[in-house]
């Protein structure tokens, strides 16, 4: 039985539907033992690049490694990987309970007990058909899929959608819990950012199929600053980074700058007497994001 | 290569053998026992319906002229339900089973046992339904009903064979609308059917248009016609195959 943490790697990773390009040149190494947080906006290539890495589909050029392999159709990596989509992957026609007995006989790993646990948790009725779940009630069983499977690479796309504050917490809770208990790769995307960046160790942001940003969560967060105080000050600082957003407020401007690792920045607008402040993961994708599009769009 | 290196290899070969073989069973019995789930009302409302006709031909028809000719038999509704059954494998099973982590080539590979499986199965069933309307209609004096094979063996057979390529065909059409869309899957199901007609025309006596309805499935068969089916199962199998080889598996319903 295999319960080590996989590492998954790209490398020049494309995938095209058509005309349309979902991801380009991709080169991206999520840490195995890692939760990693994977951002971007509708259309970014989150769940293509997912897909790709559970072994749904291929690549139309490039390559993507899950263990060190090629992920499409390899009996090992895709046991070892569990993908959660949205909206699941279950008997829709049937009771809940035929879909969990058919991962737990599938999966090598899979937790009766996690799992028994979890539908009372979620107050799942398992004798309910699924299609007949409200959206939140099938994200549950999805949430269960992933958790009791206890896969070397778990990943939760979009896995949530619907659920209500409470069972949105139970499931962060179980999942950290878990987490703690048995160590594995894990990979959340989400456009709840402010709800799930505290459990992110590493983070990528993806934007129109390519990389923004990819790290470390604590070095991304911290290489978003604001810096308010006068707009000379803030000028002469400012040099040739990376501006994201800029307000003038009569003589005082904020600024939102993106710094780079080992930038004395913060300690040298603080001699200044500006205000420094850390800029929250969600404010920075917005930011960066935001920016992104326009930049593109005046490309165009 | 070093022995340190050669081990963890082989260690990597015999786990992917026993976890393809693992998925390869869930995939059989996954289909096996939903073709069967429904399979079991298809042979209630099936031999129910031809006890029914059989019986009520007999007491409004004046049997016994020669002129009327009550034929039952197991060639036809059977077989669709089987290709209905291979869609419906295709279209339930193989996200959920790649989804669990299976393989494409565990699932096609477990539904290649299992379309023998059903189709011999069902064959069996066929037979003793057939042979228990005969007897029923017998009794209510309806004589010359009459059954669609002379020998038990070579009916079960020839259905057996029918009943596999449909069940292959099933899975195989299920696969064309997969990989072609909506309308090239329509144009594609013509291909996927070629087997199970070709079978057909192997199997049943005069390609299936013998005048003699007391002559059925696999009686009389030219060595040809049961080598014929060969190349058709083979063919079911090998394109079921190669579609299923490279096919992506779409959003979640």
């Amino acid at each position: 039985m295999t319960t080590a943490p996989i590492a998954v790697a790209t490398h020049g990773l494309t995938k095209r539907y058509g005309a349309t390009t979902a991801l380009e040149g991709l080169d991206l190494e999520i840490r195995a033992g890692a939760i990693t947080g994977l951002l971007g906006r509708n259309g970014a290539g989150k769940s293509t690049l997912l897909q790709l890495v559970a072994g749904f589909e291929r690549p139309t050029s490039g390559h993507v490694l899950v263990d060190g392999e090629d992920p499409f159709d390899n009996a090992l990596t895709m046991a070892g990987t569990q993908l959660v989509r949205e909206g699941g992957d279950t008997f829709t026609s049937e009771p809940v309970k035929d879909t969990l007995e058919w991962y737990r006989d599938l999966r090598e790993n899979w937790d009766a007990d996690l799992a028994a646990s979890l539908v009372d948790a979620f107050q799942v009725d398992t004798s309910q058909k699924v299609e007949n779940l409200s959206r939140g009630q099938t994200s549950m069983v999805g949430a269960i899929v992933g958790l009791a499977a206890r896969a070397p690479l778990t990943i939760f796309d979009e896995t949530y959608i619907g659920m209500d504050a409470p069972n949105r917490e139970t499931f962060y809770e179980a999942l950290l819990t878990d987490y703690a208990a048995h160590p594995r790769t894990i990979v959340i995307s989400s456009h709840l950012i402010s709800e799930v960046e505290r459990m992110f160790e590493e983070v990528v942001i993806l934007d129109a199929g390519r990389v923004l940003v990819a790290g470390d969560a604590d070095d991304v967060r911290s290489r978003g600053l604001t810096l308010t105080g006068r707009a000379a000050d803030v000028e002469r600082l400012l040099g040739a980074r990376d501006v994201l957003t800029r307000r003038e407020l009569g003589p005082t401007s904020q600024v939102t700058v993106l710094t780079s690792p080992g930038d004395d920045l913060p300690a040298r607008a603080r001699d200044a007497g500006l205000e420094v402040d850390g800029v929250g993961l969600q404010d920075l994708f917005v930011h960066l994001t935001r920016r992104s599009g326009s930049t593109a769009k005046d490309e165009s | 290569m070093s022995a340190a290196v050669a081990a963890p290899a082989a260690d990597r070969a015999a786990r992917r053998r026993a976890l393809e073989a693992r998925a390869t069973q869930q995939a059989f019995f996954g289909a096996f026992l939903m073709v069967w789930a429904v399979g079991l009302w298809l042979w209630v409302i099936f031999t129910a319906v031809q006890i029914l006709v059989t019986l009520l031909l007999a007491r409004f028809l004046e049997l016994g002229d020669g002129n009327v000719v009550i034929s039952i038999g197991p060639v036809g509704a059977p077989q669709i339900f089987l290709f209905v059954m291979g869609l419906v494998t295709g279209a339930g099973l193989l996200t959920i089973h790649v989804a669990a982590g299976g393989t494409r080539r565990s699932a096609v590979r477990g539904w290649l046992l299992a379309a023998p499986a059903v189709g011999a199965t069902f064959a069996v069933v066929s037979v003793l339904v057939t042979a228990l309307v005969r007897w029923i209609s017998a009794l209510a004096g309806s004589a010359p009903a009459v059954g669609p094979f002379l020998g038990a063996a070579p009916a079960v057979a020839a259905l057996a064979v029918l009943g596999t390529a449909a069940f292959l065909a099933g899975v195989c059409g299920n696969a064309g609308y997969r990989r072609y869309g909506a309308g090239g899957g329509t144009l594609f199901l013509p291909v996927a059917i070629a087997p199970v007609v070709l079978a057909y025309v192997a199997l049943l006596p005069a390609g299936g248009f013998a005048s003699d309805t007391a002559v059925g499935p696999g009686a009389d068969v030219a060595w040809w016609g049961w080598l014929l089916t060969v190349p058709c199962l083979a063919a079911a199998a090998a394109l079921t195959w190669l579609l299923h080889r490279r096919i992506a598996i779409g959003a979640a319903g």
